[in-house]
């Protein structure tokens, strides 16, 4: 399309002259009419492709965007989340310092707070567990406690302090008014504002009552164990209700928050009408001046040492206790496993104590005996025994002894397992003896055979040693010297025989036999031996020998005491002999 | 929101009853020995004017009389007073006027209310009608009170309150 078509058709040129003018002129037209457009264009295509110029324009408005995107609705707000947390993560990663800068003024406060609040709960949580303590220290607070109707913590903590800051008030100087006021956890304050106004006053009082110039001032009140610090600056006061003995530098911390409150807040000072808020900011410095100094309970180095030794020697009268008792309990096991008839099939401990279980045979030793002797506490133990009967040899032999009860002189002896008894014994014990040991655990056969009759061989040997004995003769009826006191003991040995003759219901005789030596006639010596024998009967008789069992006789020559004894000891044949008949022998008298 | 202070103080001649003012109006804290010993008693009252809370610290000031003068340091940084008259001893309102005069060369023009007293009284009122008229003309704010029957007692710390509040409007001038 051509706009100017007048212009091509008025020319006299070449086609393509005309052509070529044609566009520069169209260029130039073009230039003319849509110059400045273009330039605009131009200016807005770079603005756009430009980064840096693009930020900068946007930088221009983005506050305003956001502030009124927030007010639009939450959508800016969550879209920023993350980034802004990624922003802090980068920022604390890279230096922490103007993070911590940022919220220290936020922290700071915080952690007072919390503090307090933990100070308010010790308080509380002494109060608990102080009033179950009893001491006589306690009892007397809980009584002072009582009578000045404080809590009980209070008291003990007012006796256990150096001193505590209850309160502190930050006064405007000219009125008098409060600007800040701030009270340790648990202090009851009155009016802060009108006790703030009367320090004023009281502070004008002295001045005036004293003519003390305008830039001097109390600095302080001593009241009982209470005393108020007061710093002043031209504009405020600071004044700290002390309980107790606070250092001195303390006055240096009030004069320095003082002095920063001045600093920071001199224009609010100056401008102070009535309202505090502008000094709300000043409690943290206030808080901060909030100190308290407990008492260091000095603990008597004596008192920790006894303790600690008390406590050790408790653990080693206590350890020493445990391995005694471990010691004994082991001995008096190893004491069982070893005793025969007691079989040990499970030993421990539970439940503080000993326990051991087994098989015991009836017959073996008493364990409980065994725990005596080696001084076990039978409280400590728990025992299960089943019973059993050993085969042990020891406990078999223990077994037979007790069903036999053998009497003195009767030996029991195993061998394999038969059952030797020996010795002597009553003849009615040995009559039982054999019925008593049948069906004996551990015994298959009994062997009596070398078991005897007591009383028959002590018959025996009487009788032995009255046929042992002889009693020699001087002459015809004279006794030879020495030869009383043998006769005396024949009669009580023959008396002895009777009575062991008589229970036995068995028949005794003794011949007293008389002999001579080999002088003299035959006829002669049967006379004199006849003689002798009769003259021993009744001297027999005469010491208490029934006559009845005394049979007298005489055989002369005819048993010489030896036949070859030469004819100066032919003397020797002078003499009485004894020979027994009954119990024991059977040989019929002659 | 922590209330607005103020510091007012109440000034008048001996036993116009500026202690039984206070009392009518405040649980009084401290005794009222304070006020012979160091000759000020302090007591605080919160009170509301529109939306802003109020707490004002009353100075009570011991009586003004040739024994004890009134002690300027008190005044200071006062934000305004209480004037206290007994209706019924006229002498005591021309002893209001010498202290009025007094307070402000001391504390500069700082609003004010004058409270006649003892208007239980008035069958032995002692003050010139015409007096209180040109008082009232030169803008004083004056109000009957009887701290015994409580009548007046509260409207005055309330007319003071507001004066307190009111934009730095011109306060009625010394006579």
């Amino acid at each position: 399309m051509n706009p100017h078509p007048s212009w091509s058709s008025s020319a006299e040129v070449s086609p393509e002259k005309a052509s070529g003018r044609s566009r520069d002129e169209l260029a130039e037209i073009r230039e003319l009419l849509l110059g400045p457009e273009k330039q605009a264009l131009e200016h807005l295509r770079e603005r756009l492709e430009d980064p840096a110029q693009r930020a900068r324009e946007v930088s221009g408005v983005l506050p305003q965007a956001v502030a009124l995107a927030c007010r639009r609705d939450q959508q800016l707000a969550s879209a920023l989340v993350p980034a802004v947390e990624s922003a802090l993560g980068v920022s604390v990663r890279r230096d922490p310092s103007p993070v911590v800068n940022a919220v220290f003024p936020i922290i700071g406060p915080a952690i007072r707070r919390a503090i307090a609040e933990a100070f308010s709960q010790l308080v509380q949580s002494l109060n608990e567990a102080l009033d179950s303590s009893f001491s006589l220290r306690g009892l007397r607070w809980r009584f002072e406690a009582a009578r000045t109707g404080k809590s009980f913590g209070e008291v003990v903590l007012l006796h256990t302090l150096v001193y505590r800051v209850e309160q502190l008030f930050l006064i405007h100087r000219a009125s008098g008014l409060v600007l800040a006021h701030v009270q340790a956890p648990g202090i009851q304050a009155m009016a802060p504002d009108a006790v703030s106004g009367m320090l004023t006053a009281i502070q004008d009082f002295a001045r005036d009552s004293f003519h003390a110039g305008q830039s001097e001032f109390l600095h302080n009140l001593q009241i009982g164990e209470l005393a108020v610090w007061i710093e002043s600056s031209p504009l405020a006061s600071l004044a700290a209700v002390i309980r107790g003995q606070a250092p001195p530098e303390f006055r240096a911390v009030l004069q320095e928050a003082l002095e920063r409150v001045h600093r920071e807040h001199s224009g609010d000072l100056e401008a102070f009408r009535g309202d505090a808020a502008p000094f709300e900011v000043c409690r943290a410095e206030l808080e901060a001046c909030l100190r308290q100094k407990l008492l260091e309970r000095r603990r008597s180095p004596f008192k920790a040492v006894a303790l600690v030794v008390l406590v050790v020697a408790a653990a080693a009268v206590w350890a020493g206790v445990k391995i005694r008792d471990q010691r004994r309990w082991a001995s008096y096991v190893q004491r069982l496993r070893a005793e025969p008839g007691i079989v040990v099939t499970a030993t421990g401990s539970r439940g503080g104590r000993h326990y051991v279980a087994g098989l015991r045979d009836p017959i073996a030793a008493v364990p409980a005996d065994l725990r005596a002797a080696l001084g076990v506490d039978p409280a400590r133990v728990e025992e299960d025994w089943q019973p059993f009967q050993a085969l042990t040899p020891s406990l078999v032999l223990r077994r037979a002894r007790s069903a036999l009860q053998p009497p003195p002189g009767v030996q029991l002896r195993l061998e394999g397992d038969v059952l030797f008894v020996e010795g002597l014994a009553p003849a009615d014990w040995i009559r039982t003896a054999a019925a008593r040991v049948q069906r004996l655990t551990g015994v298959r056969d009994v062997d009596l055979s070398r078991l005897a009759d007591a009383e028959a061989a002590t018959l025996v040997l009487r009788q032995q040693d009255i046929e042992g004995q002889q009693l020699r003769f001087d002459d015809a009826t004279r006794l030879a010297s020495g030869q009383e006191p043998i006769l005396t003991a024949l009669a009580e040995d023959i008396l002895a025989l009777h009575q062991a003759a008589l229970v036995r219901g068995k028949p005794l005789t003794i011949s007293v036999v008389g002999h001579t030596d080999q002088t003299g006639t035959d006829e002669q010596n049967l006379r004199i031996s006849l003689q002798r024998a009769e003259w021993v009967t009744q001297n027999l008789v005469a010491r208490g020998v029934p006559l009845h069992i005394l049979q007298p006789v005489g055989m002369g020559a005819q048993q010489p005491l030896r036949s070859d004894l030469p004819p100066e000891q032919w003397l020797l044949n002078r003499r009485v002999t004894f020979r027994v008949h009954g119990p024991a022998s059977d040989s019929p008298p002659p | 929101m922590t209330p607005i202070q103020k510091k007012v103080c109440l000034v008048g001649a001996v036993s116009v009853g500026k202690t039984s003012l206070v009392n009518r109006y405040v649980h009084s804290l401290f005794s009222e020995k304070y006020l012979v010993t160091i000759g000020v008693k302090i007591d605080a009252k919160t009170l509301r004017v529109g939306d802003v809370g109020l707490r004002l610290l009353l100075w009570d000031l011991a009586g003004d009389d040739d024994f004890q003068r009134l002690n300027a340091s008190y005044l200071r940084g006062s934000a305004g007073y209480v004037l206290v008259a007994d209706g019924s001893r006229g002498h005591t309102l021309d002893a209001a006027l010498d202290i009025q005069s007094r307070v402000a060369s001391a504390v500069g023009p700082i609003p004010f209310v004058l409270a006649l007293n003892k208007s239980d009284l008035r069958d032995q009122w002692d003050v010139d009608g015409r007096a209180l008229a040109e008082l009232a003309a030169r803008g004083w704010l004056i109000r009957h009170t009887s701290a015994k029957l409580g009548t007046g007692v509260q409207e005055v710390f309330e007319d003071l309150a507001r004066l307190l509040l009111a934009p730095a409007s011109t306060p009625p001038g010394p006579p």
